[in-house]
């Protein structure tokens, strides 16, 4: 293949790569931006995704895009309770001390980790595709779902955003990410807030996990790679913007799909945490990040 | 209307408020008097139910609200004007007004008369309010409370740092409030401020009260005042 094609073909993996990861962060962001939090077992509520996507399509006869569409609905609802709950039993009695929840979400981590373990065992589990067809690209052939996954997160990051930006509950969210103690003097009850948000976080990444694992299987220690690249990005991008968190996972994963093609994916990981350096340097808030941040 | 009796407060271990007590009625303004860090506006804040610990008890309108959530207290009926202004700067002046409506149902004829008392607040509701002039913002932030529709009224340094003709509309507005019943709690550190609005005026010092009186005593004779202030 000419090097043009090549660049295609790397660009349109980075693209799909781009995608899950802009959900991932927008997850993690949008816990740190209202609740101002670190959420270290963001990734494991990925992993959770995957599992549960894997679980529920195993007692679904007949056609794939059946149980797809099921634990597309099931997977992330499941994630996002056991978020919530996480929130009600441990994170809301730590008051929501930065450093305390930082320890505690590691501990979230692990028990989920464990669970996963102990329950599913430590085997790699595939997912069929919901639907098997190649789109001809003229050079080569590119899979229809990996455009059905790019779809499907710009058709979700469009929705948070509306969301946010045009209904009452996103006036809700955006007050109390501004200032929470003066929101709770306007009647916003911002514990069931964090609470919503922490379950809705877990629930976006489980999103990703249930696109992204007829591509990749699933696996209980499958949360840490995504982790550490959605930390990169809502870096790079602004911990709590939304706009950034786009910008930079675009930049993120196009740059880690293209230099995993031609190179390999520790180059991308490397240049990427790099770049994290570089834009930390040159701007401590992240490109799209605000002073308060 | 409001009664705070015998009330303490606490951050972390350390006593802020010590047994303090006082009421106020309707249409009434108390003013809370006292130097930086006496700890006015710990007890503006710990009506509002925005402290970690408090004892003794805070009733209005005969019911306890000193142990109910935070964000039932505006429910109740009481308006709060934070210590400067605490808008949410990212959002525009409609925005913050729509937050002051949460707890209203009526929302918008409540908006139109907030607007009308701030006509100017009007011409700039799709503006960002972290772009507004300090004085703006004041009205803002009292525009913001009065749409909770509040029958008491809670205001921390209203006029800090704004210019003499926003600190008589700021004053007209608390006067006009008063007018209409509403029970009014104001904190301020500028004594000529307050005598003519006060009905009321209390002196706090290391979170205790030191001195209270009514406005009419202290015109008469000043200088009892002063000796507490530092004037």
């Amino acid at each position: 293949m000419d090097l043009g094609p090549y660049l295609l073909f790397a660009s349109l993996e980075g693209l799909v790569h781009a995608a899950v990861l802009s959900l991932i962060a927008l997850g993690l962001s949008l816990v740190f931006g209202v609740m101002r939090i670190v959420n270290v077992a963001h990734g494991e509520f990925f992993m959770l995704g995957a599992i549960l996507a894997w679980w529920i399509s195993g007692f679904v006869f007949g056609s794939p895009a059946i149980g797809f569409l099921l634990a597309l609905i099931i997977a992330p609802l499941i994630a996002g309770v056991i978020a919530m709950s996480s929130d009600w039993l441990i994170l809301k009695h730590l008051k929501y001390d930065p450093e305390a929840t930082i320890i505690a979400t590691i501990g979230i981590l692990y028990i989920i980790q464990q669970a996963v373990l102990m329950t599913f065992g430590p085997d790699a589990r595939p997912v069929e595709q919901p639907f098997n067809y190649r789109l001809d690209l003229y050079w080569f052939g590119f899979s229809a779902y990996k455009f059905f996954v790019v779809f499907s997160a710009i058709i979700l990051l469009f929705s948070v955003w509306l969301v946010m930006a045009k209904t009452k509950f996103g006036l809700i969210l955006r007050a109390t990410q501004l200032d929470s103690e003066t929101a709770q003097a306007f009647g916003i009850p911002i514990s069931t807030v964090y609470s919503l948000v922490f379950g809705v976080g877990a629930a976006i990444a489980a999103v990703a996990a249930v696109l992204i694992v007829p591509i990749q299987q699933a696996h209980y220690l499958m949360g840490g790679e995504p982790l550490l690249l959605a930390f990169i990005v809502v870096i790079i991008g602004g911990l709590g913007s939304l706009r950034g968190t786009v910008a930079a996972a675009v930049l993120i994963g196009m740059s880690d799909g293209i230099i995993s093609v031609f190179f390999s994916p520790n180059l991308a990981k490397i240049i990427a945490t790099l770049f994290v350096v570089i834009v930390l340097l040159i701007k401590p808030n992240g490109l799209f990040g605000s002073e308060k941040t | 209307m409001l009664e705070v009796s015998n009330l303490s407060t606490y951050y972390s271990n350390i006593k802020i408020l010590k047994d303090i007590s006082f009421t106020v009625q309707r249409g009434e303004v108390l003013c809370l008097l006292g130097r930086n860090g006496a700890g006015k506006t710990t007890t503006l804040k710990s009506i509002m139910g925005l402290v970690d610990k408090v004892e003794g008890n805070i009733n209005f309108n005969n019911e306890r609200i000193s142990k109910i959530s935070a964000h039932l207290v505006p429910k109740k009926g009481i308006g709060y004007v934070p210590q400067g202004r605490r808008l949410f700067s990212e959002l525009t002046v409609e925005e913050n007004l729509e937050i002051g409506l949460l707890t209203r149902k009526n929302g918008e004829q409540t908006i139109n008369k907030v607007l009308e008392m701030f006509p100017r607040l009007n011409e700039r509701l799709k503006q960002v309010s972290g772009t507004l002039s300090g004085g703006e913002q004041q009205m803002l932030a009292l525009a913001r409370a009065l749409c909770i529709e509040p029958t008491l009224l809670l205001l921390d340094e209203p006029t800090e740092g704004l210019q003499p003709s926003m600190i008589s509309l700021i004053r007209k507005s608390v006067l006009e409030l008063k007018k209409q019943g509403v029970a009014i709690l104001l904190v301020e550190q500028r004594v000529e401020a307050i005598l003519s609005i006060a009905d009321k005026i209390i002196v706090i010092e290391n979170g205790a009260i030191v001195f209270s009186s009514t406005a009419q005593k202290i015109k008469n004779n000043p200088k009892k005042l002063y000796r507490f202030i530092g004037v």
